[in-house]
């Protein structure tokens, strides 16, 4: 009898459990009564379900992500390029999610992966790779968002929150040329670089000569007035006072010329016997007059 | 107690304190009970009593919580949300009626990594970027994203460097600008212009955050930041040699402006020189001028007093200075004679003819002079 009653208070105390289940926050459920969904959308909380009869599926309610592996495509220009892109998505509605992948991420993954691949297919075959790489990306994984939002929406209760590119390369035959063309272009601003080194170094140089040449000519040339200025002023002081007198000046400056031409020693005078000089030699002790 | 000491929130043997860690769960605490009820055999009273305490004691351990100051704690009462604690000693709801998830809210965290990537024009560069955040909404931050640390951030950050790269043309991300910029300064880091760099940083950080917002990560980014952005390995020798070019362009120029900043002062004092010299001269001739008319004046007073006696003075003077200093012939032939002159003459003499005195024997010269000027 104890053992029997103990046996009822265990199971109605497991039947208590098991008709109360919790919901936890980033969490949803779906109510399941022998497969067929009852109802499938839960709030967090504490939930009331009938026990044994019905079972709780629970679902993952936060935002989850899809990293998947690089793709290759090919732009408009025919440029082929490995994209590699994540997707942000959420479980939108529990029923027909469980319906199409029967609540297994693993497998709403490899469902949703190939519908945002083709999306980027499509926007990456129409599109130069310029734009592709620049300030259009933001409204082409847009444009793929609401694509594949549409598709994921209907087929598999997968709402896309978003797509993002995290990194658009080149394959690594392209990288080679791409190198190729990236060391030209440094070889040409390197030369550029010395030679217009080499041709400004002219240029201060061929100037510094010429300040050179200026700042000379300018002193000599300023050298010659003042000069000029002193021998103006200087003739101007000696006309002044030999004009007093011109002929004295002429004898007086013309004594000044023979002590100067004779000044060296080296000339021979030839005198004749009769000259003025030699007067009172020739003529004896001359009377006084 | 001692398995809640503060200052330590790891030790409680129930709640481990990682987000998404096993909690005691409802089936757990019934199998422990079956246990014990096998282990003890039949009395339901013994049972009962073993239950109370198991009860009581699971009662004490799981009504209270101590959140760290550097935590927060977010508490769900039967797995909905209910409340954010403060750091502190708090009592609650015994589990598993409310459970608590502790999240560090002051530490910063950081992802870094280095990638290569696309610019606009179609080069290709490396970037070691690294990324700091907070937890600023610890219920979002628990809730909002699975993988929040490990796939949702590094992927976005990724994706932020990415599309900010790709705006811009290489040259504005590395430092390879206009030929007007000095040469960078040889510093390990590669060269990125500091101001370049720094809106690079702040627009994928603006990026970052707006993503991140978006999914309702409760982060937010507190910095960003580029430690190297390098052109690729592959043509680094070719960048290199750009900075070379550059160097070596600057110290063309400097060679060229030593050279200026040496000629032209040496000029300058040239010139200076000139300068003073003519004026010297000027000065000289003036003062010269004005002592030679002193002199001549002085003169022309004792002249004009006595004219005829200081005129004879005057030649007889300068007659007789002239005649001491120089050899001297007086010849009264009338031309007739030959005039042999003390010179040493060589054997190739040639005559010459004086008119008024005799001819004239010297020695050559290179050119006939009508001077003697016998050496």
């Amino acid at each position: 009898m104890k053992i029997l009653s103990g046996l009822i208070v265990v199971a109605v105390v497991l039947l208590a459990f098991n008709s109360a289940f919790m919901v936890k926050e980033g969490e949803n459920a779906l109510l399941l009564q022998f497969g067929r969904i009852v109802r499938a959308d839960y709030a967090p909380g504490l939930h009331f379900k009938i026990p044994v009869v019905q079972q709780v599926m629970r679902f993952d309610n936060r935002i989850l992500g899809l990293d998947a592996q690089p793709e290759r495509y090919f732009t408009l220009e025919k440029k082929s390029v490995n994209v590699d892109f994540y997707v942000k998505w959420r479980i939108a509605d529990n029923a027909s999610y469980y319906r199409a992948t029967s609540g297994e991420q693993t497998q709403a993954i490899q469902r949703l992966t190939p519908i945002v691949k083709d999306a980027l297919r499509y926007e990456f075959n129409a599109r130069p790779l310029e734009d592709l790489i620049a300030g259009g990306r933001k409204d082409i994984t847009e444009r793929v968002r609401q694509q594949t939002d549409a598709v994921a929406r209907k087929n598999l209760g997968i709402a896309v929150v978003d797509v993002r590119i995290k990194r658009i390369d080149l394959p690594d035959e392209v990288s080679g040329s791409v190198y190729k063309r990236m060391r030209a272009e440094r070889l040409q601003l390197a030369n550029e670089l010395r030679y217009t080194g080499q041709e400004s170094a002219e240029t201060i140089r061929a100037d510094a000569d010429r300040q050179k040449m200026v700042l000379l000519a300018d002193a000599n040339r300023d050298a010659t007035k003042v000069k000029g200025d002193g021998d103006a002023q200087a003739a101007a002081i000696y006309a002044q006072a030999y004009s007093q007198d011109p002929e004295f000046f002429a004898f007086y400056r013309s004594l000044a010329a023979y002590r100067k031409a004779f000044a060296d020693g080296k000339g021979v005078l030839v005198l004749k016997p009769d000259s003025e000089f030699l007067r009172y030699l020739n003529d004896g002790p001359g009377r006084s007059r | 107690m001692a398995w809640n000491e503060p200052g330590n929130g790891q030790k409680d043997p129930w709640n481990r304190n990682r987000p998404g860690g096993r909690k005691p769960d409802l089936d757990g605490a019934i199998k422990n009970l079956k246990a014990r009820f096998g282990r003890f055999g039949a009395g339901s009273g013994g049972i009962l009593a073993i239950v109370g305490v198991f009860v009581l004691a699971w009662l004490l351990v799981s009504s209270y919580t101590v959140i760290d100051a550097r935590q927060v704690g977010v508490v769900l009462r039967f797995g909905q949300f209910s409340r954010i604690l403060p750091p502190g000693f708090h009592l609650k709801a015994p589990s598993p009626i409310e459970s608590v998830t502790k999240v560090e809210t002051t530490q910063v965290r950081s992802i870094s990594d280095n990638v290569s990537m696309l610019t606009r024009d179609e080069n290709i560069i490396t970037i070691d970027f690294n990324v700091q955040y907070q937890v600023s909404d610890a219920r979002k931050f628990l809730y909002s994203n699975a993988d929040v640390e490990n796939g949702t951030i590094p992927n976005a950050a990724e994706a932020a460097v990415r599309s900010v790269v790709g705006a811009n043309a290489m040259d504005n991300i590395l430092t390879t600008p206009g030929t007007d910029t000095p040469a960078p300064d040889q510093a390990p880091v590669a060269g990125v212009a500091t101001q370049a760099k720094e809106t690079l940083q702040q627009q994928t950080r603006d990026i970052l955050q707006a993503t991140l917002d978006k999914y309702d990560a409760g982060v937010t980014v507190t910095g960003v930041s580029f430690q190297n952005v390098a052109p690729p390995k592959e043509v680094k020798d070719a960048f290199d040699d750009v900075n070379a070019a550059r160097e070596d362009k600057q110290s063309e120029e400097n060679k060229a402006r030593a050279y200026e900043s040496q000629v032209v002062p040496v000029a300058r004092g040239e010139a200076a020189r000139i300068a003073a010299e003519a004026e010297a001269e000027r000065v000289e001739r003036i003062a010269r001028a004005n002592g030679d008319v002193e002199r001549f004046n002085l003169l022309l007073k004792e002249y004009r007093a006595a004219p005829d006696v200081t005129r004879r003075r005057l030649w007889l003077e300068t007659v007789e200075e002239v005649m001491a200093g120089n050899p001297k012939i007086i010849d009264g032939s009338g031309g007739k004679n030959i005039i042999q002159l003390p010179v040493e003459g060589g054997p190739n003499a040639t005559v010459r003819s004086v008119p008024g005195v005799g001819t004239v024997v010297q020695s050559a010269t290179t050119e006939p002079a009508t001077q003697g000027n016998a050496q």
